[in-house]
């Protein structure tokens, strides 16, 4: 009995991750970006807890062991699997500019790691709030390095990501 | 940051109630017409050959009609759920149904959703605009400023009229 329950769970997991791609690129291997998911929130959850205990160092630390994961690219991952690496990377920047002297960094390091989460092309990435914020922790840290022009530049693709959301939220047909 | 629920964990949560709803539903369901019904022939034999005792008694009634309904309702609740995540419907129930990303169902999932939404257009404009006072007269900062304060006043409002803060 377990083992058809079990199949019969995961079945749903895969069904409804398709669902959930309804109008996005769909992943390649719903059960891989299950499974991510699944290491993502985890990791949420960690990184809450030791923010909680004030432990920022061993937060970043967790966030930082994400980075060596095989995320998938936009092809394999789907735009989920994209929105969930913007998701962590995205947090993991916020803790780092938030927190400069723990464990830091310079501001060319961090501008290689939001670059790294963002990938190739964001901009293909459907819209949504992650990818959105990790814009805009680029464009703090091109304010961070005194390149206003690219700051703002980053600050105008997170707001137009942002816009969209809302329209889409208030119904207006526009994209 | 800390403590905030992700759309990971919204994600999960729905999905995981919802498919732990379709694999118990597709159990009961089963259970009711295992002895005539087998779309997998091998999960069907091996379903028959478990003995019935162990099935989960406190999701099912004699007949197994009350858990059946008790069960399709409860994955109504969870798909619509799934809506206001912005998630597609199954078809099981119609206002479930759109596209993603589109959910204009108008209860508190949507406010706090444009309310997010106004927070963070809102930094942007903190942020562009303090970038356009260290350049006054540069029109590209202006305009954005302007634009951006005007997206700000937007959302916003959106936020205070479906009853946010």
């Amino acid at each position: 009995m377990l083992p058809i329950a079990a199949g019969m769970v995961l079945g749903a997991l895969v069904m409804l991750v398709g669902l959930a791609q309804a109008g996005r690129l769909a992943p390649q291997d719903p059960q891989a970006i299950v499974a991510l998911a699944q290491q993502v929130q985890t990791v949420h959850r960690k990184v809450d807890l030791l923010l909680q205990r004030n432990d920022v160092e061993a937060a970043i630390e967790s966030l930082e062991d994400m980075r060596t994961l095989p995320w998938p690219n936009r092809e394999r991952g789907g735009d989920l699997g994209m929105e969930l690496r913007h998701d962590i990377y995205g947090r993991l920047a916020r803790l780092r500019l938030d927190n400069p002297d723990v464990d830091s960094i310079d501001d060319a390091a961090l501008l290689v790691l939001i670059d790294e989460g963002l990938g190739d092309d964001p901009a293909a990435v459907d819209p949504n709030p992650f990818t959105a914020r990790l814009i805009a922790l680029r464009g703090e840290t091109f304010e961070a390095q005194g390149r206003d022009d690219d700051a703002l530049t980053a600050y105008e693709q997170a707001l137009d990501i942002n816009r969209i959301l809302l329209e889409r939220e208030l119904g207006d047909p526009s994209p | 940051m800390t403590g905030r629920p992700t759309p990971t964990a919204v994600y999960l949560e729905t999905f995981g109630m919802l498919a732990l709803a379709v694999g118990a539903l597709a159990l009961t369901a089963c259970r009711k017409s295992a002895p005539s019904a087998s779309p997998s022939a091998g999960a069907a034999a091996q379903y028959e050959s478990e003995p019935t005792d162990d099935f989960d008694s406190e999701s099912r009634d004699p007949d197994g009609g009350e858990a059946l309904s008790e069960l399709e309702s409860r994955l109504h609740g969870f798909e619509d759920e799934l809506a206001r995540a912005g998630v597609g419907g199954l078809g099981y129930s119609e206002e479930a149904a759109g596209r993603p990303d589109k959910v204009t169902d108008g209860g508190p999932a949507q406010c706090t959703r444009i309310c997010e939404l106004a927070t963070a257009i809102c930094g942007l404009e903190t942020s562009i605009c303090e970038l356009a006072s260290e350049h006054v007269g540069e029109a590209r900062y202006d305009k954005a400023c302007a634009r951006v304060r005007s997206d700000c006043e937007l959302a916003q409002e959106a936020c205070d009229a479906c009853g946010g803060s």
